[in-house]
């Protein structure tokens, strides 16, 4: 067998070489996200400096200094390097609408919907590792009862769960505030809204990932010294049933910040998704566009670490034999 | 051994049923101390699910009923899983099949060697690592310091079975049930493995032995017992049931073990030539009477990547004869296979045809020769279109074949009775045939074309036993009647020499040895050779046996 | 080890969903059959009234039906839906054999496109698509397609790879066929079926997009009978008048659940037949 002194090297190798090509694919994602910008700057009907100026109204003069800032009367490629310039150096341009620069309405917005994301993924997690544990394997009508309410999960469309809510726990019950201002209590509906269709995806992923490792035969040796089932699950199965989900991060980052959108609109809350939404309707180009190429940088992060931890919990992909 | 001593476990009249399905009845077994009991059986003889009922794991759904169930002279049939906690890893030990899925890849080894030490506490905790290092070198692992750090899937397969029986050595229990422990594995490091085990009894530890291949139970077990279909069938003492057997079944199963000692082919088909010694390069070109071979590899070498996997190989195979190819798990027979098919082109060297070189022709040509040379896989379930059924299998090879439409239907039933099933098997769905029914097809399959040579690769690993006889019996008649040739790969060298009239040993891609069956079995002249013969289990010499002429016997 | 039995299993689940999705179907295309009233009725004096009696469901805040506005709701919703995922299916497909068909070159651009399509949440995408194109039916069925080609692109090129190396498909090479007729009979038979599968699964969560946006105001608007503008409408009155709030939602989760049961349903059998 190989001596232990060569892996080393051959580790570390490719270590760098996964993590060069992790940043490769990064940045392509986050040039693609501008491209995909500039390019519906280019795609809405009108002259750009209109889809920048959207439905406000400016001055002549102000429209003149627009397109001096944007070099709108520049050739397309200079005018997509200086928007990649700019972007780079933070700045994603300026809202006409809002009479502020992207960058702060977005930082204004981020907090509130940073709080109900958080919100809605912990009480995903929890609530899918738990089912997950507790109905895999089990009797055939356990199973079925949790399937048919992951369907529903899955089919039910999200705004719809949060007027469910908001009608009943908050206007006919009075169980919680329907402002979106009252402290915490008010993040607990919206927060539940949230969850929903993620629980729904996570436990179905969960759960066959739990199954399929509680048919190997690992698990069998686990039990045959000693070990009791729950903790077989918990100490072997569990780890085998996280790997699937870091390769979901698209969809997971997908459901998530839609819902917020959503949830955000249906509870009247602060946030991303309302600034968005308002932005689209009223053809603020620039605050869309920077909410996607926010959503795009979120993306990378998130899929960069859990990536890592893929690796971590399976240690057959740190690739040195 | 005192068969004095109470037994460490036993069962009188166990059944285990699921769902209205019976998969073990009325078994009664008993395991002494420091005695090794081995249990035979076919699949679906209920073995394995037996040895999980005894420590209490019969799976979900299982009803489990005895008369007594004893373990450690207690009353164990009304134990809950926390009394069977007690038990199991301490008492009894599990060694499964394949360390690979057996032991836990996201986990280091000597975690998994340490767990049983957690869970019943037997080192007080700061302890386990270090115990489970020790007890890695007693298994045999060399390095164990290292080797504790690594994953399953970072030690080679020998390796990896040691750690998984370190793991079930770990809290010295008095019996240790291992249910087909080597299967997975290369011949030669079974024997390894196999020799571990014996050492183990040797110091004591009885061994519950569970395996198909008899050959591997005659290794260690004291007493055997043989398992058909969930029932006891024969129980003995080894020497016993092994050379004399009573029950007609017992006689079966040793009938169809593929010995290395003798073999069902009878007479040399004449078109070989005498049989040159691989080392020695030919004098003088084969004289021109002698017909030319209907495959012809020269100096074959193919890498893939930096690994080098064939490197110089030459064969011949001849009109009507078995040329067996030989070789563990690495050693480049199924690319040597594909070679031969002309799937894939050798970096070097070329394969003749009927003479003329598969890279020398053009597709079309290819396709045309591609009619007289077929192949049986190991695996025909994953050889078929999963969307066909048997006769739409068989009308596309009849359809290659240039059988005209109408013809075709009447030609693949045909087909099927020349294998030996029948007819109405013809709207059925591979899915639903068994592994026996399913190899037969593969060879209707193969057939269809009228081929004068039949690449065989592994195409009986995967079929119990008895099977295994009847499908090895198809293929020589099969032989005899159309006069086909077949390259026969495989590594079970019992098997090989049952049909081969020619073998070549293959190892790392370089071919070691080759000519006459007889003369590679009986004087080998290679180490390797010699090493693999030496490896294989083979049972005592049977004074009474249930009809086989011995090769010897017959040419003689 | 598939049994008679399986096959033999009464699903009620199955049939209702079949049913239910019969019905939404018939909805869709003749609206008349299943109602005599018209969605655009208004009616002053019956606003909000409760469920039961002569409007089933109730009435909205401009007293009109909601039972007659949830069935002519259904045509927007499916056509949308469907339309989406048609177009979303069709070109994956082209997309997705030409990656895997087509080189390395074509396969490397294909799924760097894919890549950053997908890298995008779909809501965001799809405001994005719609604020160029602009509001409405159309330019919703075009921004749900669109995030939805990556989807189908990446599932078939991963299926032919698979199936080019499978076992049968060498057993086929051996046997002597043709290359093309390789791929005609047992590539393409064999990676489509679970794209279709896919695709039936997909036409719920489709429709679910669609009512979304409507929701929002981007598809289709009030005072259209689309199940999503319904919800977005009626925002107001959800304290005092809960079945505004429900039933419009519920013909939503009913339809996409029958959708997927029946889809998951297929996918078994697709899957049961594969070895």
């Amino acid at each position: 067998m190989k001596h232990a002194g060569k892996r080393w090297p051959s580790r570390r190798r490719h270590l760098l070489s996964a993590a060069l090509i992790r940043l490769g694919t990064s940045l392509l994602v986050l040039w693609g996200a501008v491209t995909v910008s500039f390019s519906a700057l280019l795609l809405t009907p009108g002259s750009v400096e209109d889809a920048l100026i959207g439905t406000s109204n400016v001055s002549p003069l102000v429209r003149q200094q627009i397109v001096a800032d944007y070099g709108l009367d520049r050739p397309l490629i200079a005018q997509y390097g200086s928007y990649i310039g700019n972007v780079l150096t933070g700045d994603l341009g300026h809202s006409y609408k809002l009479h502020q620069s992207v960058t702060s309405a977005v930082g204004t917005q981020l907090g509130d919907s940073v709080e109900l994301a958080l919100g809605g993924m912990a009480l995903a997690l929890v609530a899918s590792v738990a089912l997950a544990l507790f109905t895999a394997h089990r009797a055939r009508w356990l199973r079925g009862l949790s399937s048919g309410v992951e369907l529903i999960g899955i089919s039910i469309p999200t705004f719809w769960v949060g007027i469910l809510l908001l009608t009943f726990f908050s206007f006919q019950l009075g169980w919680f505030p329907s402002t979106a201002d009252s402290g915490p209590a008010s993040l607990v509906l919206p927060s539940v809204a949230v969850a929903v269709p993620l629980t729904a995806l996570l436990t179905q992923v969960m759960r066959e990932g739990l199954e399929l490792a509680l048919d190997e035969p690992f698990v069998l040796t686990a039990r045959a010294r000693g070990m009791s089932d729950f903790g077989v699950r918990l100490r072997h199965a569990l780890r085998h049933a996280l790997l699937p989900v870091a390769t979901l991060t698209g969809l997971m980052l997908g459901s998530l910040i839609g819902a917020m959108v959503v949830i955000e609109q249906v509870f009247n809350r602060q946030g991303i998704g309302r600034l968005v939404l308002t932005a689209v309707k009223e053809k603020d180009l620039p605050v869309v566009m920077g909410v996607v190429l926010l959503s795009a940088l979120i993306y990378v992060v998130v899929s960069t670490v859990l990536d890592l931890l893929y690796r971590v919990i399976d240690p057959r992909l740190r690739g040195a034999q | 051994m005192s068969l004095a001593t109470k037994p460490l476990i036993e069962t009188t009249g166990l059944s285990v049923e699921f769902g209205g399905n019976l998969a073990v009845r009325g078994l009664s077994l008993a395991v002494h101390p420091g005695e090794c009991l081995g249990v035979v059986g076919e699949s679906g003889s209920g073995k394995s699910v037996t040895a999980r009922t005894l420590i209490g794991l019969a799976g979900p759904g299982a009803d489990v009923r005895a008369d007594s169930l004893r373990v450690d002279g207690k009353d164990a049939i009304r134990y809950t899983d926390s009394q069977w906690r007690k038990v199991r890893g301490s008492r009894i030990g599990l060694v499964l099949q394949d360390a690979l899925a057996s032991l836990d890849p996201l986990r280091r080894v000597g975690q998994e060697i340490a767990e049983p030490l957690r869970l019943h506490r037997a080192v007080p905790r700061g302890e386990a690592a270090a115990r489970a290092v020790q007890l890695l070198r007693t298994v045999g692992v060399p390095e164990p310091e290292i080797r504790s750090r690594q994953y399953p899937h970072e030690l080679s397969g020998g390796l990896r079975q040691r750690a998984l029986i370190a793991s079930a050595l770990a809290c010295d229990p008095p019996l240790v049930v291992a249910d087909e422990p080597t299967t997975a594995l290369d011949v030669t490091v079974q024997a390894q493995i196999l020799a571990l085990l014996a050492r183990q009894k040797e110091a004591g530890t009885a061994l519950l032995l569970i395996s198909h291949d008899l050959g591997v139970v005659s290794q260690l077990a004291d007493r055997v017992l043989v398992m058909k279909e969930g029932a006891a069938v024969e129980e003995g003492p080894a020497q016993q049931v092994l050379t004399a057997p009573e029950h007609p079944y017992t006689r079966e199963l040793l009938g169809a073990v593929p010995s290395v000692r003798r073999s069902r082919v009878t007479v040399r088909p004449p078109a070989v030539p005498s049989p040159v010694p691989a080392q020695t390069a030919p004098a003088a070109p084969p004289p021109p009477s002698a017909p030319a071979a209907l495959i012809e590899a020269r100096g074959i070498t193919k890498s893939f990547g930096r690994r080098r996997v064939l490197d110089e190989v030459s064969f011949s195979l001849y009109e009507g004869e078995t040329l067996g190819l030989v070789g563990e798990s690495g050693s480049g027979k199924t690319t040597l296979a594909r070679v031969a098919l002309g799937l894939t082109g050798p970096d070097r060297g070329d394969v003749l045809v009927g003479g003329r070189s598969w890279q020398a022709m053009k597709g079309h040509e290819r396709r045309r020769a591609r009619r007289g040379i077929q192949i049986v896989h190991q695996d025909p379930l994953g050889s078929f279109d999963p969307r066909f059924n048997v006769r739409r299998v068989l009308e596309e090879a009849l359809e290659v074949g240039g059988v005209p439409r109408p013809r075709r239907r009447d030609r693949a039933g045909e087909l099927l009775e020349q294998v030996g099933l029948d007819g109405a098997l013809l709207e059925r769905r591979p899915l639903h045939l068994s592994g026996g029914q399913r190899q037969r097809v593969a060879v209707a399959r193969a057939l269809a074309t009228g081929p004068r040579v039949i690449v065989c690769d592994e195409p009986v690993s995967a079929l119990d036993v008895t099977v295994q006889a009847q499908i090895l019996d198809l293929l020589s008649g099969l032989q005899a009647e159309l006069g086909v040739s077949y390259l026969f790969i495989s590594h079970d060298l019992g098997v090989v020499r049952q049909v081969c009239h020619r073998v070549a040993v293959l190892k790392d891609g370089v071919i070691v040895e080759n000519g006459d069956a007889e003369e590679v079995f009986e004087r080998p002249r290679h180490d390797y050779t010699r090493s693999l013969l030496s490896a294989v289990p083979m049972l005592p010499e049977q004074p009474v046996l249930a009809g086989r002429a011995t090769a010897t016997e017959a040419s003689s | 080890m598939p049994s008679a039995t399986v096959r033999a299993r009464i699903r009620p689940g199955l049939w209702a969903s079949v049913l239910f999705i019969a019905l939404i179907v018939l909805a869709a295309l003749f609206p008349g059959l299943l109602t005599s009233g018209s969605p655009a009725d208004t009616n002053i004096v019956a606003t909000l009234s409760p469920p039961g009696g002569e409007h089933l469901l109730g009435t909205d805040a401009n007293g009109r039906d909601i039972l007659t506005r949830i069935i002519y709701g259904a045509r927007p919703s499916l056509l949308t839906g469907l339309g989406a995922t048609a177009l979303g299916v069709v070109s994956g497909t082209l997309l997705g054999l030409l990656a895997s068909l087509g080189g390395r070159v074509a396969d490397e651009i294909v799924m760097r496109l894919g890549d950053m399509v997908l890298s995008l949440p779909s809501l965001l995408l799809a405001l994005l698509i719609l604020s160029v194109i602009g509001p409405g039916a159309v330019g919703t069925l075009y921004a749900i397609a669109i995030y939805t080609i990556p989807v189908y692109a990446r599932l078939v090129r991963v299926q032919t790879m698979v199936i080019r190396r499978s076992l049968y498909v060498e057993a086929a090479r051996s046997l002597g066929l043709s290359g093309p007729r390789i791929v005609a009979r047992h590539i393409l038979p064999n990676a489509f079926a679970p794209i279709l599968v896919l695709a039936t699964i997909e036409v719920g969560t489709a429709i679910v997009a669609v009512s979304s946006l409507s929701f929002l105001g981007f598809a289709a608007q009030p005072p259209a009978p689309e199940w999503g503008a319904m919800l977005a409408g009626g925002k107001d009155y959800f304290g005092i008048a809960w079945w505004v709030a429900v039933f419009p939602g519920l013909a939503i989760t009913l339809t996409v659940l029958s959708i997927t049961v029946t889809g998951r349903w297929l996918q078994r059998r697709v899957e049961g037949r594969a070895a």
